[in-house]
């Protein structure tokens, strides 16, 4: 027989589990903060590495203490279990634990409606809820629609391999969903670099602009970059040259030619950009886009983001001429 | 600050996304005088630093240095490195951004008092702008002596440096650092010597903390709730307590605490403009000056003391000789620098009383002092007590029918904890008093700006929010002006307490007076 649990057992295991992290925590601590802003559910893979995921977890919660509901979706069928934590951590120079709570539900996908079932009543009340698409294995289910009715905004990224195509997700838009991709935030920082350079000059006056990417084709994130800036500088021919055929397609360097000022040259590197405009030849320090900070600013976003949804709509979407 | 955040690019503007992006800041310089003090080592250069580290300030950004040693632009520039890579806090210190940054310090050598210097200053400006494109906006940053801050107003006057250069919309803004002004007197004196040179919307009086999340996060509580609103009047407050205790002393800043004293060192500035955030009416927008007005206005609606109400209404302490943690502590009479008679207060407690229908007759009680038990900061909202004592037979533990608290922590951990009574779990009615805390998202461990960067770069962007005004300075040393009078008449038995106790006798004796007893934060 197939194994079976309810929500109203992992309530009841969270419960215990804060009377018995309460009483952990006693003499002079004092006690623990259950802190929660949103529910954050997560779905991947079983066999994707549980250590990276639990610390970029725990990471978020610093920023978005979370009711965390982790889907560990596995092959083999008819599995169903659970598993309840709480992620505590001590903020410097404090003396009193924060924590978060975490239910892990390990499922096969043939029982994939039973976890949704069980999801649901889980969500804590009155707050936000993000669904995080992590699995690759999730878009061979036969059924998304429950899976998008969880959340309250979807985070997928297409630079990971089974993502929803950029058609998917326009249409998911058009359908009034609130959509974040890493691919997208993890050029922020890069955009606003160049929003600062350009700020105050003559956009009309740039005609040309190359993005230099890796690889044997643009990555998402440089096919998010040419929207975008198709979109800002209309008058420019936007445009993609290939520097090295190894790599995944990142973007590598910016150039910007103007009728009216100096043109400009950015170099891309993972964590700083090295740009050059004229006089000036400075560095921008740019964070790691690891997951944790990634998804910490989309989950910052719960509502319809006009730029990335004006670019998702401006993205040249290639189909594939069979 | 926009009432609404905008969240599309503007037509103008089509890089632009609101949602993201920073704050934009136009390219500019900042001239700090005093490059070569503390200040400038252990705040300002820390936190200018942290900006471009995150990506905040606008390519070109470049920062003048101005003081009287003697030291070429790479000597400055080592000297800050050093510094920066010190005192930086909650961050790596990156060895290639920071020679990126260092290209953007420059350095002069001069006296304040030499016109020379300014016109040094005005030569350097106009070879850095060419090279370095800054829109003609400088931003001069006061860290000197106060005694200079008219001074070197007066020296950029005369220069022609402290109006725009023409270009279009360049700016030209002056910040001061506290104390403005040691008493009414010499504050309204500084005020007209500064606003006879820029404008009082180009005038930028820094007031520390202000800046601080928690304090600006009082704004957010009060005003972004709807259902603490209808509580925040004397109907439902019973008085309020302001606590700003320090576990130091004076920490070899005794020749200065002197002459200051912690009723103008921390009450004066700080505390009221805390307190005038607590009290403060709702301004019509979220603007610089819309907030500023009502902060004022309530600082002009604090009851002005006569002479014979300073007695009852405010104590002055000094601390003696003791042992705080094991450790033989002077008194600060025995502190370098320090008059063996000083009269100096270490401490000070004022009864407020604030003057308008939603505060009449409620207690302000505010207190700061060095060497009290912990360093801690906080506001202690008490709610009146239910006006149907119910359960009065039913409390168990010490604390008995305890009235409702709303604190504010201000520091160290900050946050906010409501105290209600609940019953105890078990048979039978028998309550206890709980508190449901809540830590702002910046203690959960994320980091958050320091007071300095908030500030600096408002300054930068032109956001005087937190910055405090002529009037709302005026104001408050009208508030503690008849305090000071009076103590100058006093001769006080000092020292009145010990290291490590929360002041004197005459504090608690000055509440309980109003039939109240100060919190143990």
């Amino acid at each position: 027989m197939a194994a079976t649990i309810t929500p109203d057992k992992i309530l009841h295991e969270f419960s215990e589990l804060w009377t018995s992290t309460a009483k952990a925590e006693s003499g002079d601590s004092n006690g623990v903060l259950r802190a929660c802003s949103m529910t954050l559910i997560a779905f991947v893979d079983d066999e994707d590495d549980a250590a990276p995921l639990a610390e970029t977890i725990a990471l978020l919660m610093r920023a978005h203490p979370s009711r965390a509901i982790v889907v560990r979706l596995r092959e083999d069928p008819d599995h169903l279990e659970s598993r309840v934590f709480a992620q505590c951590w001590m903020p410097f120079g404090h003396n009193q634990q924060v924590c978060c709570e975490q239910v892990e539900l390990t499922v096969s996908l043939n029982r994939l409606e039973d976890a949704l079932s069980i999801v649901s009543p889980l969500e804590a009340p009155d707050l936000p809820r993000v669904v995080w698409i992590r699995s690759t294995r999730l878009s061979r289910a036969p059924d998304l629609s429950g899976v998008l009715k969880l959340g309250d905004k979807l985070i997928v990224d297409s630079a990971r391999a089974g993502s929803p195509a950029f058609a998917d997700l326009r249409a998911l838009v058009a359908a009034g969903l609130i959509v974040g991709d890493l691919a997208w935030t993890r050029i922020t920082h890069l955009r606003q670099l160049l929003a600062q350079l350009l700020e105050g000059g003559d956009l009309a006056a740039i005609k040309k602009v190359v993005i230099e990417h890796c690889g044997t084709e643009p990555g998402p994130e440089a096919k998010y970059m040419q929207a975008w800036l198709r979109t800002g500088l209309p008058a420019a021919a936007v445009d993609f040259q290939q520097t090295d055929p190894s790599g995944v397609g990142d973007i590598k360097g910016i150039r910007i030619d103007s009728e009216k000022s100096d043109a400009m040259d950015i170099r891309v590197d993972s964590d700083c950009a090295r740009y050059q405009t004229g006089y000036l030849h400075e560095r921008a320090s740019f964070s790691s886009p690891t997951d944790h900070l990634l998804l910490s600013e989309e989950l910052s976003i719960i509502k319809h983001d006009p730029v990335f949804e004006q670019t998702l709509r401006r993205m040249t979407i290639w189909t594939p001429a069979f | 600050m926009p009432q609404e955040p905008q969240t599309e690019p503007s037509p103008q503007q089509p890089l632009q996304d609101p949602l993201r992006f920073h704050r934009k800041t136009p390219p500019c310089a900042v001239v700090i005088f005093g490059a070569n003090g503390d200040l400038t080592k252990r705040k300002l250069m820390p936190a200018l630093y942290r900006l471009a580290y995150e990506g905040r300030l606008a390519p070109g950004f470049t920062v003048i240095g101005i003081s009287r040693t003697p030291m070429s632009d790479d000597d400055f520039r080592e000297h800050m490195r050093e510094a920066v890579s010190k005192f930086l806090e909650d961050s790596p210190f990156d060895v290639e951004l920071w020679k990126s940054f260092a290209q953007g310090l420059f350095y002069i050598a001069g006296d304040v008092a030499d016109a020379g210097a300014y016109q040094k200053l005005s030569e350097r400006l106009k070879e850095i702008e060419a090279s370095r494109h800054l829109g003609g906006n400088v931003l001069f940053y006061l860290s000197t002596q106060p005694s200079q801050y008219a001074q070197i107003a007066e020296g950029l006057g005369a220069a022609g440096l402290a109006k725009a250069d023409g270009q279009l919309n360049s700016w030209r803004r002056i910040v001061i650092e506290k104390p403005f002004g040691h008493d009414l007197t010499s504050a309204r004196e500084l005020n007209g010597r500064l606003q006879k040179v820029f404008d009082e919307e180009s005038i930028y009086r820094i007031d520390h903390y202000l800046g601080k999340e928690t304090v600006q996060n009082i704004l957010a509580f009060r005003f972004g709730n709807g259902i603490f609103e209808p509580l925040w009047n004397r109907r439902y407050i019973d008085h309020v307590q302001i606590t700003a205790a320090e576990s130091i002393g004076v920490e070899g800043r005794g020749a200065y605490y002197q002459e200051a004293g912690a009723l103008r060192d921390m009450v004066q500035n700080h505390l009221l403009q805390v307190l005038a955030t607590v009290a403060m009416e709702p301004s019509a927008t979220f603007s610089a000056n819309a907030v500023r007005d009502e902060r004022a206005k309530l600082l002009r609606s604090i009851h002005i003391m006569k002479p014979g109400e300073v007695a009852a209404h405010a104590v002055a302490g000094q601390y003696g000789r003791g042992r705080v943690g094991g450790k033989e502590v002077l008194a600060f009479r025995e502190e370098k620098g320090v008059d063996p008679d000083s009269q100096t207060n270490t401490f000070a407690a004022v009864t407020f009383l604030v003057e308008n229908w939603r505060w009449a007759n409620v207690p302000f009680y505010v207190r700061t002092g060095k060497y009290l038990p912990k360093r801690v900061s906080e506001i202690a909202i008490q709610f009146r007590s239910a006006p149907l004592a119910v359960f009065r037979n039913d409390f168990t533990d010490s604390e008995q029918a305890a009235p409702n608290l709303l604190i504010l922590r201000i520091q160290p951990e900050e946050g906010i904890s409501l105290k209600f009574v609940s019953k105890r779990p078990g048979a039978g009615m028998t309550l206890r008093p709980v508190a449901m805390d809540f830590n702002y998202g910046s203690s959960f461990g994320e980091r958050s700006p320091s007071a300095y960067e908030t500030l600096l770069l408002d300054a930068i962007i032109g956001d005087a929010t937190l910055y405090t005004r002529q009037d709302m300075v005026e104001a408050s040393w009208s508030a503690v002006q008849p305090i000071l009078d009076y103590w100058n008449t006093q001769k006080f038995a000092f020292p009145n307490y010990t290291p490590g106790t929360w002041g004197p006798a005459a504090a608690d004796e000055m509440i309980a007076r109003r039939g109240h007893a100060w919190r143990r934060p």
